[in-house]
């Protein structure tokens, strides 16, 4: 990781919006598709990233729309696809000026997620890049039911293992909390925090806090755990929520984020990671492959942070 | 609980998780209760402790260190504090820094071994600080454990040495700065962490000596205070996840006569990345060092009991609040467990919940009434028998009989009423199966419920509650490991173990009555080894019990393979298992029928019992 000279600020709205390259995923969300088709005129380049897994539900929809826009390849890996976006943005570097680009990450898993912001960073080292993340909410569905507690993947995100100067330190675990209470616990009982502070998202729909709270109940129950509400549809703000707690946190414990729930509060959890250069880690705990498809369309609404990473270009 | 609450450093110790790892010494040592192990570890020149999470190992390394002992306030704790006279290092070690340091390269592994290094060096410096009395927590103390005087010069001559060999870049005259300074060096060295994998080579003060380093400190310390003949105790917490030269250099010199030094260790049961530790290279038992088990295939009832009993009295509940009065009897307990006669009412008359639960089998289930015509036991005549009689015929079948009647009669296992067939006192102090984790946790659970409702005996309902609250806890840990993906499908260790609760409730239950019915397995070796690494987790978070045999009586072994074992009694509610222990059989064919048998195709999940939220 780089030290980060990252700047951020609320992304603009969808009347306001233009960048250079919009890069996109192609998965078995209809939601995949949702930033893009509202997007359309915004951008001039779109670079779409399809999953080679999981090709259920929307996905044949979703690669219908994308291959006529442009060539959609489809990678096996976080490891294929980070080599794959590093080649791509290397090539639009050449382009004199700042480069603008746009992720949406609303069909985006986690590790995928975690080798954009790496390979935004790298670029970020050289030259200034201006991000902006995007998000399309998703609907709540009451009759969604829990994914299957199956628990394949419990370990730091790569690349934001972070780095402890006293492992004698306690942990101080934030963990953002979804549908996916079996994650959250075994999260948990992996990590051994002495602080935890739960994370829920605010939304619209009150359901979903209702419901987050009730899968949850296991967990929440504990006195010695904290609950702090974050907003799914402004991202910016959230990300000062989750930073002062941080901030309160790191004098006194390893600090690692737990990124469940909506697919924002991984960005927020990784951004902050960096501010924090190599101190705060990211774990991830997931179903991986062993986990069910499910769709949850576009509510409608786009939510976006932006980000200009790094130093001024290199003359 | 507010996020002020929650970001202040120093409040109260966590409560979910419940766990000393992350607790400072005097912090375990406000709840600890001895088990049965911890005198011999305290008296044991090198010492290697081998159970699951959960099963104490942390804390009892940590009771071995001055802070520990000070602090601890019981009876027993003067006696501890006159038999430990080496100077305890506690090194631990946790899963998010054991990721950060894991390497799987020779330059990566060095870097963990360089990061290791520093980590032991801090723990000696703020042992040395705390005996002489320079942290934050001594200065309040009226007595310290193995105190020392430490003069200015001294202690300059420590700390320039300590800069010395671990090669740092300046000394200073106060070990309190020195022992920033290797933090420092600690940070410098965690910069190394993605540039090393990239090709690039570790810094010449990156290659350290820390055992050799740390010996010849003890020694210096030693003769500057006056304690030539002082040992110091290395207390390594989950050994397996030190670095391969540390736990080497370890083993070499448990087998040397080490002057200054002895070891104390924790391990898993079963080791995965490493065989150094046992066989023939690993400590020989008795000889190297002493082997502690901290888990039992028997009933660890008393110690639960303790943990009560400590938990009590933290919460200033009055003295009649005892385990029998708080959880009443138990439907698994006819009060001759033992050959102890406890119970004042006859738990076989006529017309009782264990009478009744036979008498339905009998007139419902002909096997079973075979089975009592063939053993002639007649249910109508048990008062006409002698009571060892009857004990002796009845007391083998006697919880079978139960968890059969139980589910024969339609409940459905993983409910509130079966979870309340486990309540009372017998079957609650069981339940938790000597891990002091889960105990302490369904105890403060218990405790709890006291303060709010302080009628007695609670409920079966309420009890049941913390059955519950404790069993998700446990679960959770299991949930938490890692599955495995064999070809299209996931599989993991709780699928595994559901298929083993699963297959031995059916023998229960469903299948012909029989005394003999098994209570565990053995891994034979037609268990393919591709689901071994599921039994290692198993075995490692405590979900199987390790059954000692003649020829796999070792605590600690490198496979699960050969090895007998029951499920935890944690789980018994549930698979809807009686808290009993029995025959083994070879697990494939325990597993007949069971989807993990089935290699073909995507069949994750063995969906062997029913589960339901209505009771039968």
């Amino acid at each position: 990781m780089v030290d980060s000279r990252n700047v951020y600020m609320p992304g603009p709205s969808v009347e306001d919006f233009s960048v250079d390259v919009l890069i996109a995923s192609c998965g078995f969300e209809s939601r995949s598709i949702h930033a893009t088709k509202e997007l359309q005129g915004r951008f001039d380049q779109l670079l779409v990233y399809g999953y080679l897994d999981n090709q259920v539900l929307s996905f044949e929809q979703n690669r219908q729309y994308f291959e006529a826009l442009t060539t959609v390849p489809f990678l096996a890996d976080a490891d294929a696809f980070a080599s794959r976006l590093t080649a791509d943005l290397e090539e639009l570097l050449t382009l004199d000026g700042r480069l603008r680009i746009a992720v949406d990450i609303s069909s985006m898993d986690r590790s995928r997620l975690g080798a954009t912001v790496r390979t935004l960073t790298n670029i970020s080292a050289t030259r200034r890049v201006d991000v902006t993340f995007i998000y399309s909410v998703g609907t709540f569905d009451s009759l969604f039911e829990s994914p299957d507690a199956v628990v394949l993947v419990n370990r730091p995100l790569l690349g934001f293992e972070a780095w402890a100067r006293d492992p004698a330190l306690p942990v101080a675990c934030v963990i953002g909390l979804g549908f996916e209470n079996i994650l959250a616990l075994a999260a948990l009982e992996m990590l051994e925090p002495t602080r935890t502070i739960a994370m829920i998202a605010e939304s619209a729909d009150s359901r979903f806090q209702a419901r987050v709270r009730i899968d949850n109940a296991a967990l929440m129950k504990s006195p010695d755990i904290a609950e702090v509400g974050y907003s799914v549809d402004f991202p910016f703000r959230s990300l000062h929520v989750l930073e002062d707690i941080v901030h309160a946190l790191r004098a006194h414990f390893r600090v690692v984020i737990v990124p469940l729930g909506p697919k924002v509060f991984a960005l927020l959890a990784m951004l902050v990671a960096l501010e924090y250069d190599n101190e705060v880690a990211v774990w991830r705990v997931s179903a991986d492959l062993g986990r069910t498809p499910r769709d949850r369309p576009a509510l409608g609404p786009i939510s976006t942070i932006q980000v200009i990473m790094g130093a001024e270009p290199v003359k | 609980m507010t996020l002020d609450m929650a970001t202040e450093f120093g409040s109260a110790y966590p409560v979910f998780s419940y766990t000393a790892t992350k607790m400072e010494p005097r912090e375990v040592a406000k709840s600890f209760v001895p088990p049965p192990g911890f005198q011999t570890l305290r008296n044991a020149r090198n010492a290697i402790l081998v159970g699951p999470r959960g099963s104490g190992k942390t804390t009892l390394l940590k009771m071995l260190t001055s802070e520990g002992l000070a602090a601890w306030d019981a009876e027993e704790a003067d006696l501890a504090r006159r038999s430990v006279q080496d100077a305890g290092v506690f090194i631990g070690v946790d899963a998010m820094w054991s990721e950060q340091i894991m390497g799987n390269t020779p330059a990566t592994r060095s870097f963990g071994a360089a990061a290791y290094a520093l980590h032991i060096a801090r723990a000696f410096i703020k042992t040395v600080l705390f005996r002489a009395g320079r942290d934050e927590y001594t200065a309040n103390l009226s007595a310290l454990h193995l105190p020392i005087s430490l003069s200015k010069v001294g202690e300059s001559r420590i700390a320039a040495r300590t800069a010395e060999l671990f090669k740092l870049p300046a000394s200073s005259a106060s070990l309190t700065i020195l022992d920033s300074r290797l933090g420092d060096r600690l940070n410098e060295l965690g910069t190394y962490r993605y540039r090393v994998p990239d090709g690039q080579n570790l810094p010449e003060w990156a290659y350290l000596n820390p055992l050799h380093s740390i010996a010849e400190l003890a020694q210096l310390v030693n003769s500057i205070v006056g304690e030539g003949t002082r040992k110091w105790a290395l207390l390594f917490d989950e050994l397996e996840l030190a670095p391969e030269s540390i736990v080497a250099d370890i083993l070499r010199r448990l087998r040397g006569n080490e002057p200054t030094l002895i070891f104390k260790l924790s391990l898993s049961p079963i080791l995965r990345s490493t065989d150094q530790l046992v066989g023939e290279r690993g400590a020989i038992h008795g000889q190297d060092a002493e082997y502690i088990a901290l888990t039992t295939p028997y009933r660890s009832d008393d110690f639960v009991a303790e943990i009560f009993e400590k938990q009590r009295k933290i919460a200033k509940l009055p003295i009649r609040y005892q385990p029998r009065e708080v959880l009443g009897p138990s439907m698994f307990d006819a009060g001759d467990r033992g050959g102890r006669k406890r119970a004042r009412i006859d738990p076989y008359r006529k017309g009782g919940r264990l009478w009744n639960s036979m008498d339905w089998l009998r007139r419902n289930d002909s096997t079973f009434a075979a089975y009592l015509k063939a053993s002639k036991v007649d249910l109508d005549r048990l008062g006409d028998m002698p009571a060892e009689l009857r004990s002796a015929k009845l007391r083998k079948i006697r919880n079978l009989a139960i968890v059969r009647r139980h589910f024969r009669g339609g409940a459905r296992i993983d409910t509130q009423g079966t979870r309340a067939l486990y309540t009372g006192e017998a079957t609650m102090l069981a339940f938790p199966d000597g891990n002091p984790r889960m105990a302490t946790i369904m105890v403060r659970e218990l405790v709890s419920l006291l303060k709010t409702d302080p009628a007695l005996p609670l409920s079966a309902e309420v009890q049941a509650a913390a059955i519950d609250a404790t069993g998700t806890r446990f679960l959770a840990l299991l949930h938490a490991q890692a599955g495995l993906k064999i070809g299209s499908r996931s599989v993991t260790m709780l699928d595994l173990v559901d298929a083993i609760g699963g297959a031995l409730h059916r023998r229960i239950v469903d299948v012909q009555f029989s005394p003999d019915v098994p209570a565990g397995f053995f891994v034979d070796q037609d268990f393919p080894a591709q689901y071994l690494p599921l039994l290692t987790q198993a075995a490692n978070t405590g979900a199987i019990v390790h059954i000692p045999r003649q020829n796999s009586s070792s605590p600690v072994a490198v496979t699960p393979r050969g090895r007998h074992y029951r499920l935890s009694y944690l789980l018994a509610p549930r698979y809807g298992l009686p808290v009993r222990q029995g025959k083994t059989v070879a697990l494939w064919n325990l597993l007949e029928g069971s989807d993990l048998r089935d290699t073909s195709g995507r069949v994750a999940r063995p969906a062997l019992i029913s589960r339901g939220e209505a009771d039968g």
